[in-house]
């Protein structure tokens, strides 16, 4: 059992790197427009500051399971560019299924960010940092819910090789492996962020 | 179609040996493809040998062969992608894959959903496995019981409404067997071609399945809604008519050893006959047995309903009818449920894990000692993905409890102490640190005198942390809790309006959210009246 595995590691490992790549893309993404919200939220600035409320308001507000579904089915499967058809991949769909609630995250992080800095209080650099690699971490967890949508990262690789070998330890011992990358990733993170905080 | 498919076989009756050509002047998705240089297949990976992976993880079978065919004639590339039984049509529509081979029954509601082409190419119908020693003879034998099945087959609906099982939905085979064998349910109902070869396949597993086969169905290949009477779904139903007059799908099923059917030899019967299957529309012994039927409507849908639709496009038809509605009123329930089942769970796990890290935090070895499993426990809970730890739980230590006499936990247990302890470790994390700062200012004061103190400080990560839980309430899911995602999914699988349904669903979370925050600040208001005391 455990061989079958190992001779899957690359597999997987592969299908983890889109877990990592679906989970930095949409934080980056998220983090940009959800920063500028945030921004505009801070300053208080007229009609602009409402506006960016309540674009926080909603992504803040709708589940990202759901968000996968909507992609999935609203946005085409192909496009054309100067004559070639290009296949839209499922994973840049869960990356922006994941975006909205990095954007919600952000903006309000932000905005508490930009205040404490108005106030002149210390430690809100450090506190956005914080904030900012836990809910990364959340978001890594998130992406294994791609799979649902049939994105080829590792959950959807593991049920493919589970369906291969039938059997219920199998599928045990197959989703725990699985489970200690997202585990050996998380305190990878958390690793980072007492580094950061210490170093501070 | 009818018309282009007798002029093929009028002429391929004169010159025997003459095959099925591609249209000249190609439209639509035909077009598509063979500029692509691609055809794209949506084909079945869990279904052996119709469809299955090989030891090296590529797709074979009897379906991905007939899909070969089809791309060898276009003479393009061909790309198998695997699909289930719940999101075939909706990946055609969507244009995700181009056609459908992938043991798909024939039925009337199926017809307004896609391009559902004639004649079909197979057929089955539904029959129950389970335990030998369990043996559940005849459909009447399971009225009551719970039985397992897999999302998105035909015969769902009729099994619970005429047969009265209490269907447990999972959104794959692999998922409804496992369930099957960890005593979630006590039979698995199925197709018979599939759990037939099963058993014929695992001789060794103490599974048989029942004799009483009913609602049996053709199956139908399928393009795009539009697409059958464009060239892509005309060539494609004259390959299927070439393939019963050569016998070619009858030669693939002594290849992958399921032996003869008499459904296909009848096929291959009249469509050996030049004379026969000709005219428009073919006589019936050429396009297999009739769809099955739809359910019965009792009434047409109210005047409101079909002005709004025509209006807006907001089409709410599925509430018309009193099973689906019943079914989403049942999925709101339980998400409901849910949710506030593991609010509570999250923020009862937050407060005693972190009550305990606060009270012991820097006491000595043996507070330490006791702290361990605590922090393990919080680590493993907020790193790994809460859909793997329902998959693990739910099926792993399910089984390991069905095979002891203790009780299991049914779907929604596991689903409700996952999601409390996934988010109550978040929590736990917050408040001890808020605990941690509380205590720095009112040292002598006890840990419960500190909560209401600390409980504001970490506010808006506990929020955080329990709208995030109930955001994560539709992952339940995957392990057949059917609650709202799960059942708006399969109402849209079921041909829903998709644009309605995936926009209801986003109002729906929106305003869910909104009553969440809500309560919320009710609750920070009794903390801060109670604290004031």
């Amino acid at each position: 059992m455990i061989e079958v595995l190992l001779t899957h590691t690359g597999y997987l490992a592969g299908g983890f790197g889109t877990n990592l790549l679906i989970s930095v893309l949409s934080m980056a993404m998220g983090t940009i427009i959800g920063g500028a919200l945030g921004w505009l939220r801070a300053r208080r600035i007229l009609g602009a500051g409402h506006l960016a409320h309540l674009g926080t308001n909603l992504c803040r507000n709708v589940p990202s399971f759901v968000l996968l579904f909507y992609m999935a089915s609203m946005i085409p499967s192909e496009v054309e560019i100067s004559g070639t058809i290009m296949a839209v991949p499922l994973w840049i769909k869960a990356t922006l299924a994941l975006t909205f609630p990095v954007i919600g995250f952000t903006s309000d992080q932000a905005r508490g960010y930009f205040e404490q800095r108005q106030k002149g209080l210390s430690g809100a650099g450090e506190t956005f940092g914080v904030a900012w690699v836990q809910y990364f971490l959340i978001i890594i967890m998130a992406s294994a819910t791609a799979s649902v949508i049939g994105a080829d990262e590792i959950v959807g690789r593991a049920n493919i090789i589970i369906s291969q070998n039938e059997g219920a330890p199998f599928l045990l011992v197959t989703y725990l492996y699985v489970s200690l990358w997202f585990l050996a990733s998380g305190l990878v993170l958390t690793g980072l962020v007492k580094a950061l905080v210490r170093v501070r | 179609m009818i018309r282009f498919l007798s002029v093929v076989f009028c002429l391929w009756g004169q010159v025997m040996l003459a095959q099925v050509q591609l249209p000249e002047a190609a439209d639509g998705r035909l077009a598509h493809i063979l500029q692509r240089g691609t055809l794209i297949v949506g084909v079945k990976t869990d279904y052996p040998p119709w469809g299955m992976l090989d030891a090296e993880g590529n797709i074979t079978g009897l379906e991905p062969d007939l899909a070969r065919a089809l791309a060898a004639r276009m003479e393009v590339k061909l790309e198998l992608v695997p699909v289930t039984a719940s999101n075939r049509l909706a990946r055609v529509n969507q244009g995700v894959i181009d056609v459908v081979i992938a043991t798909m029954g024939d039925t009337v509601t199926r017809r307004a959903q896609a391009g559902l082409l004639e004649p079909s190419y197979y057929s089955s119908g539904v029959v129950a496995y389970g335990p030998g020693d369990r043996a559940h003879q005849s459909w009447e034998d399971l009225r009551g019981q719970p039985v397992c099945m897999t999302q998105g087959a035909y015969y769902n609906r009729t099994l619970e409404e005429t047969y009265g099982v209490a269907g447990q939905y999972f959104p794959a085979n692999r998922e409804a067997k496992m369930a099957l064998s960890f005593g979630r349910c006590v039979a698995w109902a199925f197709d018979d071609t599939a759990l037939v070869q099963r058993v014929l396949a695992n001789a060794d597993d103490p599974y048989t399945v029942m004799e009483e086969r009913i609602l049996v169905t053709p199956w139908a290949i399928a393009v795009a809604r539009g697409e059958a009477e464009a060239t892509l779904g005309r060539f494609i139903s004259a390959m299927i008519g070439e393939w019963h007059a050569t016998g070619h799908i009858l030669a693939l099923e002594r290849k992958w050893q399921i032996g003869e059917s008499a459904y296909l030899q009848g096929l291959n019967a009249a469509w050996a006959q030049p004379s026969l299957c000709r005219g428009d529309p073919l006589p019936a012994p050429c396009l297999g047995a009739p769809p099955f039927p739809q359910a019965e409507e009792t009434e047409p849908p109210p005047a409101w309903m079909l002005t709004l639709r025509d209006r807006t496009g907001i089409d709410l038809r599925v509430f018309h009818d009193a099973y689906s509605r019943g079914r989403l009123m049942r999925g709101l329930g339980l998400t409901l449920a849910l949710s506030a089942v593991a609010i509570l769970g999250a923020l009862t796990v937050g407060l005693a894990l972190g009550m305990m890290e606060a009270a012991l935090r820097g006491r000595g070895p043996w507070a330490r000692l006791l702290l361990a499993p605590q922090r393990i426990l919080v680590t493993v809970a907020r790193m790994t993905p809460p859909i793997l730890q329902m998959y693990i739980v739910f099926f792993g230590l399910g089984g390991v409890l069905a095979q002891s006499d203790l009780i299991t936990p049914g779907a929604f247990g596991v689903a409700a102490l996952i999601l409390s302890l996934y988010a109550g470790s978040t929590n736990a994390v917050l408040l001890s640190h808020a605990l941690a700062q509380e205590r720095s200012t009112r040292p002598e004061a006890t840990v419960w005198a500190l909560v209401p103190g600390a409980f504001q400080r970490a506010y808006d990560g506990l929020v955080a942390a329990c709208v995030n839980i109930v955001k994560a309430a539709g992952m339940a899911s995957a392990i057949a809790l059917a609650e709202l995602v799960s059942t708006v999914n399969l109402i849209v699988s079921e041909g829903g309006d998709v644009a309605t349904f995936m926009n209801g669903l986003l109002v729906f979370y929106f305003l869910l959210m909104l009553g969440v925050l809500w309560l919320f600040r009710r609750l920070r208001g009794w903390v801060v009246r109670e604290g004031a005391r």
